[in-house]
């Protein structure tokens, strides 16, 4: 505690996760209450922004409602603050769970427990009195890739959110159509406020037939045109001042975006949005861009994308699948390694295609509906130099390959038919960085065998032979089992 | 829009209730019928006396889309699902053997060595527990050799396997129409403007791979041939789906170089390497072809069918032995195939047998006790029945005979309509109890056919055999026609047809 002491005078952390846990003496009511959750199997925080004010009380609660371990660390706002954090909680080694993957850092301002699934961890504390970016990540190995978000520190009235639609509320009708019908000549069901200004479909808590009116006000920056982008399952329609601007009518998916323009008045103007949805998917996108504004959404869609994502976890064993990736080639295997380090090989070239960090696949697009569409990698992506399979005789010659198979037991393992003799291949996570470590055993080799690669942005090792000009030649007393590792030069994933 | 949430709801209740079952089984060894009994009261609409279904408890919280069904020779059954898994179903126990594969739609037990196969997107693989645990970590690739893009449709099916050791599948053709999920990349040899094309090597092939892994195209022209089979005498049979170049669902025989009639895939056979497959008319199309065996009318029959099964049986399900069963993935139903061998080809009848079940059903095969089980998944196609994948079993008691259309074979001067017991002898022998309709398909490169040429057939006579079994039909023939027969006959002790249609494809006539 002794950095923490010196640091955060009012972080109290040493309570029991699951018990009702109080602020410490003299706190007082907090300024903010934020409360962090975890998307299940995504490695992220469903939360990844909040702003608070500067020097503001701030209670702040990690729930977590996925299957593996998590924690949170504020970090200072330096630059390098979560590369640093990351690299010393990866230090911390066999000791790292007694103190909840937290190193004891200066870069570390804030953080909770390391707590499992359905656990619940809360931390009070003065936020710093420095306005700025203060990043917060998960610390446990594999997750610091994916589980990152910012804390917004500043003056209070700078980061009072404007509401994107002001005095929204929503009129909810039931009714089967197959086209938008005339709302205000039908009965609503029920009305209410929806108060953050965000239209949401969650807050009607309905999924079939029924339809819904939303009214708000909208403060429009600048005089100018206007753009309204729509997308919606099933249909709907928007109205500015009374006029329509774009539709969506119809029973549909939120197959294709719509855009309509209008030239508005700097001021307020009455916003309508009619939508109706029947049975199935539901989903009512809007946003809308201005002459001096980015475009900006005036719905959450949160609910929406998350029941579209289907990710497979990968827990304490690596997870082998046979799926179409988005970029990746017919024949892959996706191996998600513990950790966070995944990579994608090719049955057919017999090569590793590429690698990503964080967490490993959403196969919703191989399972829904007829299926079939590529998976979708679940990180960031990092090349390993793939020039199709690597191993070249001693004179540089490519010869011949086949696929034979793969095994699972332990780290995943390719076999492959090179001119007529076997290789072994398997691929771990390199440690110390984000890449790939090859072992390659050769059981009949009597030559010396060369490793080919494209080494641009990478940094190599082998456990023999000598690298020249991103080759590397291993002496054929070395080349019945051998090493290399394939990292980032930089460590960063791009 | 509308999609599947059946799922979800499913898992729920069914679920909870089997992880109590499961529970149960362990202390009391309640075998799965037992528990589909208690399961499944409800029996579909169309169902023979004498036959009942019996649905089975899936392992808990498990999305169990059935790709393939095969028993190894202790009777332990294992299940291949559209999710990458294989189960396997012993002692009223499920066990995960396997996962991670590419969608495998057939899986293989060799009955002698227990040997354990799938045909998965991109291969066929040997699957391999080495040791011993229950759980194959090793896949073996046998063999990969044909192409494969990322396109949804191209799906692979099989392996069935021979006396020999040699193991065939078939091979979907690609959906090529441009601009198909945002790209043109897949518009590669579709012919005449039909949907399908071909984007990788040997799509629209039925394939053989020897036992040493050598892999050889086998026969061409098939375009969503979902279900493969092969019978006692090493006889191939695989369905295809309604669609450009197939006018309605059918079975086919698979020879070795015969040509099924969807072009694109000539792409790949070395007598048309390089030509231009637009140059050739759609009628010389049509006579290239070997016609579909059975054409199963789309819409009053099937959808979509699966695989082919042959009932071998020997009576333990019924009065149907040597025939064939196929499900149907959109329609949910069983209907029967009974072959006639004409002029040396098959062609032959399809009987409706139960309508429906509860889910689309694409595999099928028959247990060691004579019942036959079917492996169902629903998603996709929107298939009827309320669950979207599942297993269930059809037992048939034993004892009941069900009055039902036996067969219709083709005779010199009409057809021969037998039943499965004696009718009763006044409507059996009337002319008015059968009414034949007759039309024609067009082969094209439309997305199926309309009936052309209907017309309703006059019987001319109809004589009784002397057991009143068999009713012969007297009426005038014509190659190349499909029949359909309603029979208003009931049995001799008044029980009514169970299924009274039947379509008998005519593409050769008796000489």
């Amino acid at each position: 505690m002794s950095h923490f002491a010196r640091f955060l005078p009012l972080l109290v952390v040493a309570l029991p996760t699951l018990a009702a846990q109080t602020p410490p003496a003299g706190f007082g009511q907090p300024d903010h209450d934020i409360k962090i959750g975890v998307r299940s199997g995504l490695l992220r925080y469903d939360t990844e922004r909040f702003s608070v004010g500067v020097g503001s009380k701030v209670k702040l609660t990690l729930v977590n409602t996925d299957e593996m371990v998590h924690n949170l660390l504020i970090c200072c706002d330096d630059d390098y603050a979560t590369s640093t954090v990351a690299a010393a909680a990866m230090m911390l080694g066999a000791d790292a769970s007694k103190t909840h993957y937290a190193p004891d850092i200066p870069e570390v301002l804030f953080h909770t427990k390391a707590i499992s699934t359905g656990q619940q961890d809360t931390i009070w504390f003065e936020a710093p009195t420095k306005p700025g970016a203060y990043p917060y990540i998960c610390t446990l190995p594999g997750h610091t890739f994916t589980m990152v978000g910012v804390m917004r520190v500043g003056e209070v009235d700078e980061i009072k959110p404007q509401l994107p639609i002001e005095q929204l509320r929503y009129r909810l009708y039931k009714g089967q159509w197959k086209t938008l019908p005339d709302f205000d000549t039908l009965p609503p069901e029920r009305e209410g406020e929806i108060e953050n200004g965000v239209i949401d479909l969650a807050k009607l808590e309905e999924q079939a037939n029924f339809g819904a009116c939303f009214t708000g006000v909208l403060d429009v920056k600048a005089a100018g045109q206007h753009t309204f982008f729509l997308n919606s399952d099933d249909g709907s329609r928007v109205l500015v001042g009374g006029k329509m601007v774009v539709e969506y009518d119809g029973l549909h998916g939120p197959a294709k975006e719509q855009q309509g323009n209008v030239e508005l008045t700097a001021g307020r103007h009455l916003l309508r949005v009619e939508f109706f949805q029947g049975t199935g998917g539901k989903a009512l996108r809007l946003a809308y861009a201005g002459p001096d504004e980015q475009r900006r959404d005036l719905s959450n869609n949160k609910n929406e994308i998350e029941t579209s994502v289907t990710p497979i976890s990968v827990h304490h064993h690596p997870v082998v699948m046979r799926v179409h990736v988005e970029g990746a080639a017919a024949r892959t295997i996706a191996v998600g390694l513990p950790h966070g380090i995944n990579y994608c090989f090719d049955a057919d070239t017999c090569s590793v295609q590429f690698g990503w960090a964080g967490a490993y696949l959403d196969v919703g697009p191989d399972r829904d509906g007829r299926g079939g569409r590529p998976c979708k990698v679940l990180g960031q992506r990092f090349e390993v130099g793939n020039v199709g399979f690597p191993l070249r005789t001693a004179d540089g010659a490519k010869l011949r390959t086949q696929f034979m198979g793969y095994g699972t037991h332990g780290t995943p393992k390719f076999t492959v038919d090179w001119g007529g003799q076997e290789v072994h291949w398997s691929v771990a996570a390199a440690h110390g960085g984000v890449g790939l470590q090859y072992t390659f055993t050769i059981p009949a080799a009597r030559q010396d065998v060369q490793f080919a690669i494209n080494s641009k942005d990478l940094k190599l090792a082998a456990s023999a032979g000598q690298w020249r000009d991103g080759t590397l030649t291993v002496p054929a007393e070395h080349a019945k089992s051998f090493t290399v590792t394939v990292m980032m030069a930089t460590g960063a994933t791009k | 829009m509308r999609c599947n949430s059946r799922q979800a709801a499913r898992s729920a209740s069914f679920g909870a209730s089997f992880g109590a079952l499961l529970a149960a089984s362990f202390a009391l060894s309640l075998s799965p019928s037992l528990a589909a009994q208690q399961l499944n009261a409800t029996q579909p609409a169309t169902i023979p006396a004498g036959y009942r279904v019996e649905t089975i408890p899936l392992p808990d919280g498990v999305a169990f889309g059935v790709g393939g069904l095969s028993f190894a020779p202790d009777g332990t059954l294992y299940v291949c699902t559209r999710e990458g898994q294989v189960w396997t179903l012993a002692d009223d126990k499920w066990q995960l053997f396997a996962d991670g594969l590419h969608e495998p739609l057939g899986i293989y037990v060799d009955p002698k060595s227990s040997k354990v196969f799938v045909v998965q997107r991109p291969e066929l693989t040997e699957l391999i527990d080495q040791d011993g645990d229950g759980r194959a970590e090793r896949f073996r690739t046998v063999s990969a050799a044909w192409g494969l893009t990322n396109n949804y449709h191209e799906y692979a099916y099989g392996p069935v396997c021979d006396s020999k050791g040699n193991f065939y599948g078939t091979l979907n053709t690609t959906l090529s129409w441009p601009g198909w999920a945002g790209s043109d990349q897949w518009d590669v040899a579709r012919v005449h403007d039909g949907k399908m094309g071909r984007a990788a090597k040997y799509r629209g092939w039925s394939f053989r791979v020897t036992p040493d892994g050598t892999f050889e195209p086998w026969s061409s022209g098939l375009r969503s041939p979902a279900g493969i089979a092969i019978n006692a005498a090493d006889e191939l049979f695989c369905t295809d789906n309604q669609g450009d170049w197939v006018a309605t669902s059918c079975l086919h025989v698979l020879r070795q170089g015969d040509f099924h009639g969807h072009p694109s895939s000539l792409t790949d056979h070395p007598k048309y390497a390089g030509l231009d497959l637009n140059t050739i008319s759609v009628e010389t199309y049509g006579e290239l072809r070997e016609p579909a065996a059975v054409n199963f009318p789309h819409g009053d029959l099937a959808n979509s069918p699966g695989e082919p099964v042959v009932d071998d049986t020997n009576g333990k399900f019924g009065p149907f032995a040597g025939q064939m069963f196929v499900g149907d993935q959109t329609r949910s139903n069983v209907f029967r195939v009974v072959l006639d061998k004409v002029q040396g080809r098959y062609q032959g009848c399809a009987i409706n047998f139960i309508d429906h079940l509860q889910s689309g059903i694409v595999r099928s095969r028959f247990a060691n006790d004579g019942s036959l089980w079917v492996g169902q998944t629903g998603r996709g196609w929107r298939s009827r029945g309320k669950t979207t994948f599942g297993l269930e079993r059809i037992v048939w008691d034993g004892v009941t005979v069900p009055f039902a259309i036996h067969s219709v074979r083709l005779t010199k001067t009409g057809f021969e309509v037998r039943f499965t017991r004696p009718a009763d002898a006044t409507s059996a022998a009337s002319k008015e109890a059968y009414r034949i309709d007759r039309w024609r398909y067009q082969h094209h490169p439309d997305y199926g056919s309309p009936k052309f040429d209907q017309t309703v057939q006059p019987v001319s006579k109809v004589e009784l055999s002397a057991d009143r079994m068999t009713a012969h039909l007297f009426t005038s023939l014509r190659a190349g026609t499909m029949h359909q027969f309603t029979v208003d006959v009931a049995a001799a002790d008044g029980s009514e047809l169970s299924s009274n249609v039947a379509w008998y494809t005519l593409n050769r006539l008796r000489k």
